[in-house]
């Protein structure tokens, strides 16, 4: 075995175990069919030519939970402009997810996907939790948020801002 | 095995395909369970922990906010 061949092998080696597969910002956004608590059918495609935020959250996640109000206020301002909030829950026991949603002083009016097998967070390769994802009218990943600070509230309105703005 | 550098090429090939597994965030729910904290009184230790961090502004130096969800 050459020299050239061992170094080949380990720089493929190590691509393969440290390459991110995550989606990324112009991406088109992965198609995905869920059921929310009452087991009506949501689909992506249904929000064609929308400005939608997918947002992956979970009650036993932190910054999940401090997420959810914001997600609440911005859908309010927004929601008569074209925007739409899908928020995608991974509890395994729903009786969690709604115990926290019930403590909330609005409730979210966005469909709500309560995907309890973890079927579409692979599907986007999510990093952390909770990852949320703007998706332009053309169906493209436009901007990513992992995580939540107080501070990211200002960029999600300049970043609504633009995707509003955009024809 | 004929050669030295096949050895270890075989040896770096097979430490890195066994033993570790990453478990996704979405598989973090057990994890972030309060029991998981490494202490005694797990519950707590989470109040004193939060009690401490807002006494002293030191939030998120003490590890992640309960047992280990990694959350962002």
């Amino acid at each position: 075995m050459t020299k050239q061949n061992i170094f080949s092998i380990l720089i493929f080696t190590f691509f393969i175990f440290t390459n991110s597969f995550a989606q990324k910002v112009g991406e088109k956004a992965p198609n995905f069919i869920g059921t929310n608590f009452e087991e009506q059918e949501i689909k992506l495609e249904d929000f064609k030519d929308k400005v939608v935020l997918i947002d992956f959250w979970a009650s036993w996640c932190s910054p999940c939970r401090k997420e959810m109000p914001f997600l609440v206020e911005l859908h309010e301002k927004f929601k008569d402009k074209n925007f739409e909030i899908i928020a995608i829950n991974i509890d395994q026991k729903e009786s969690k997810a709604k115990s926290f949603l019930k403590k909330l002083e609005t409730k979210p009016s966005f469909p709500m996907i309560w995907d309890k097998d973890s079927k579409i967070p692979p599907k986007y390769e999510l990093e952390t939790m909770p990852t949320t994802y703007l998706i332009g009218k053309n169906g493209n990943i436009r901007f990513i948020h992992k995580g939540f600070k107080d501070s990211y509230k200002e960029e999600f309105l300049k970043e609504l801002e633009v995707l509003l703005n955009e024809k | 095995m004929k050669n030295k550098p096949t050895k270890v090429l075989l040896l770096l090939v097979l430490s890195t395909t066994f033993g570790c597994a990453t478990v996704q965030p979405w598989e973090r729910e057990s994890l972030s369970d309060p029991i998981m904290i490494f202490d005694e009184n797990p519950i707590d230790k989470g109040i004193l922990e939060h009690h401490l961090d807002y006494r002293e502004g030191s939030v998120g130096g003490t590890g992640g906010q309960s047992g280990g969800c990694g959350c962002g």
